[in-house]
């Protein structure tokens, strides 16, 4: 029986373990030439490694859907590089191709050409269920709305990805609860969504996002739904969790407000990616 | 790394729970069809071992013979009087594959009563084994004896003083009754039995001494001859026997050979005919009662398509997706099919109840219920929970 003082270390142990793993599997790459995953390496992408090293790299990535006669080009070389630790905001108009963008990286659609390496490993050639296991332990979602299944409890909805890499429901109570308490969620562990707020509801989803202890964090519109007041308070947890656990975090937002907050600030312009670093406050107000 | 057993049925239970009342009305299908499914089974069963019973009551060694006379073939006969006679009673006793043999001759008379209503009794002339062949038991007195000859003595069945009323006095003080014109002196009274030998009730039946019926109507054909085979004969070795016998003495006679085994072959390929029927009813309203869960499941993927766009977002495999329906498609059949079953059963009950059988719950009905209810479920849950699986997460969540 693991008591959370053993997880930890466990924890811990595992996270060397995985780190010297993961170089050992970059030599071999280097060496063989080969970027596949196996089961085993998927575990090893995780937020502990390699800060300061890119964590998710998109080269000449395109993505043209065909409609009959006509061909639209959504994405078009585009290319992306985030360090680890990093809080990025991608902005863009919509239709620029930011939602394409964010299923690319969230692994719920495949680019038509480019590569997409997240930890180091090139993510091309994963098939439908090393993807689905990829989702659940490596990148945490927190959508526009928070999407929490209405009938299962905080807690309950925190560890559901957790159910789909084999773990039971029941045995998982206090690791949920444990993360609710990291988004200040703690005393609603039992309440059912209905009977939270929006702001609530989406403080839980970000729990939900944490529990693999993915590597990335992806934001679609995560304030998106909120009042002004609530969206502040959303935008200040996700920052304390960039700076306390070094999670890196990707949203997508329309909202200068919210990229105001993030290290670093990019635009999607007709599928493009352009980085752009405001110089001060005053120039982010005239933006907007 | 599968998903636990326990998970994914609670998964599916509770988003079963979600649509309670489709799930009510699509089980409707189901119940009538496992029911129907069940109530088959159990039914057959029943009609089969109450059918048996009554061969067994007599014995499955004994065979029954009867005689044809067709109206416009007479002229051929060469025989008369044409049909059974008492001479081949002795006869056919000599044949190697035969123990014994008995036989009667059937009248029916106006029996007279107290009452003004006169009522009708069936008169049977037996040979003197034929009580012994026919497994019926003298109740009080005695049977009739070879040498009771032509004399007009009778062995009543037990209801028989029921429908005398006032006329019966007891067996020992000596009591008389009267068929048309002729005074019988009763000699004894049968047992309750069970037996239905030679197609009359014995219970209602007076039973007078062959060689009276003999002199009463002048006819030396018998209605039929019973035989008891020699142990361990085959029905079949002893019908060739009797049927060359007759071909010798008899030739133009046209006879029939029952034997409870062959009864007991035809009744069971009676039997599996009248199962397939029921089956085929069954059948076809499992396959409607399966399109009916289909329907409900269908509405259901489509229900719960954001369920499904945030569990494959967060990881939830295709597979993981389409057990999580099969499962819903395997609980609702088997609910359906667990009250089937009982409605089923219950309704073999009452069925055993109208028609006077002993009713007896057999394992076998309620297993088949849901064994195919099962079946039902894995196939007709199959292609929702494949396209719930197929479904495309994005698409999904961006039309919830």
């Amino acid at each position: 029986m693991n008591t959370p003082a053993s997880e930890s270390k466990a924890d811990w142990l595992s996270s060397i373990v995985s780190r010297s793993k993961l170089s050992l599997s970059r030599v071999k790459q280097v060496i063989v030439g080969s970027d596949s995953l196996d089961e085993q390496d998927l575990t090893l992408i995780d937020s502990s490694d390699m800060s300061g090293n890119s964590m998710l790299v998109l080269s000449d990535i395109q993505k043209r859907y065909q409609l009959g006669p006509i061909e639209s080009v959504i994405l078009k070389d585009l290319n992306l590089d985030v360090r680890t630790g990093d809080l990025v905001a991608i902005m863009g108009a919509s239709g620029s191709g930011k939602s394409t963008l964010m299923n690319i990286m969230g692994l719920m659609d495949r680019p038509t050409s480019g590569a997409y390496q997240l930890g180091g490993y090139d993510l091309a050639d994963l098939d439908d269920n090393q993807r689905s296991d990829l989702r659940a332990r490596s990148i945490g979602f927190v959508f526009q709305t928070s999407y929490l299944l209405p009938r299962l409890t905080a807690w309950q909805n925190v560890v559901m990805p957790l159910t789909y890499l084999g773990q039971s429901e029941h045995a998982l109570r206090e690791v949920g609860v444990e993360m609710l308490e990291r988004v200040g969620m703690e005393e609603r562990a039992d309440h059912l969504p209905n009977q939270l707020s929006g702001g609530q509801q989406q403080r839980v989803s970000i729990a939900r996002a944490l529990i693999g202890n993915p590597a990335l964090i992806l934001g679609d519109e995560p304030t998106g739904a909120l009042d002004a007041d609530t969206s502040r308070e959303v935008m200040q947890l996700l920052v304390r969790l960039n700076d306390e656990h070094k999670v890196t975090i990707i949203i997508i937002t329309h909202d200068y407000e919210v990229a105001r907050q993030c290290k670093r600030v990019v635009h999607l312009v007709e599928g493009h990616i352009k980085d752009w670093q405001p110089s001060s406050d005053s120039e982010f107000a005239s933006q907007s | 790394m599968s998903v636990p057993l326990v998970t994914i049925a609670t998964t599916a239970v509770k988003s079963l729970t979600a649509t309670v009342q489709r799930t009510l009305l699509a089980l409707v299908g189901i119940v009538v069809g496992i029911g129907s499914v069940t109530a088959m089974v159990s039914i057959g069963e029943i009609a089969r071992y109450e059918a048996i019973k009554q061969f067994v009551a007599l014995g499955t060694d004994v065979l029954s013979l009867y005689s044809f006379t067709s109206e416009n073939d007479d002229q051929r006969r060469k025989r008369t009087p044409e049909g059974l006679l008492i001479e081949d009673l002795t006869e056919l006793s000599k044949l190697p594959s035969i123990e014994s043999t008995a036989g009667h001759q059937i009248f029916w008379g106006t029996l007279v009563t107290s009452s003004p209503g006169d009522s009708r009794a069936t008169l049977l002339g037996i040979s003197s084994n034929y009580f012994e062949m026919a497994g019926l038991e003298i109740e009080e007195g005695r049977q009739l004896s070879r040498l009771d000859g032509n004399k007009p003595f009778a062995v009543v069945g037990e209801r028989i003083p029921e429908q005398l009323g006032s006329r019966w006095s007891s067996i020992e003080e000596g009591v008389s009754i009267q068929i048309d014109d002729v005074v019988y002196s009763v000699v004894g009274m049968l047992a309750p039995s069970s037996s239905h030998m030679s197609g009359i009730r014995p219970s209602e039946t007076v039973f007078v001494p062959l060689g009276h019926t003999q002199r009463l109507t002048g006819s030396q054909v018998l209605t039929q001859i019973t035989l008891r085979m020699m142990p361990g004969t085959h029905y079949l070795t002893a019908t060739n026997e009797i049927t060359q016998y007759f071909r010798r003495v008899a030739p133009r006679l046209d006879i029939r050979v029952d034997s409870p085994v062959r009864l007991i072959e035809q009744m069971d390929a009676q039997m599996r005919l009248f199962a397939i029927l029921l089956g085929a009813v069954g059948s076809i309203s499992l396959v409607v009662g399966g399109f009916g869960v289909m329907n409900a499941l269908l509405a259901s993927v489509n229900e719960q398509r954001m369920e499904i766009g945030i569990r494959r977002a967060l990881g939830a495999r295709q597979s993981d997706i389409q057990w999580q329906f099969l499962f819903q498609s395997l609980i609702f059949c088997l609910l359906g099919g667990g009250v089937g079953s009982v409605i089923g059963i219950a309704s073999t009950f009452i069925v055993c109840i109208v028609a006077d059988w002993s009713w007896q719950f057999s394992l076998m009905a309620p297993l088949l219920g849901l064994a195919t209810a099962l079946i039902v479920g894995m196939f007709f849950g199959y292609y929702p929970a494949r396209r719930a699986a197929k479904m495309d997460p994005i698409v999904a969540l961006r039309f919830s």
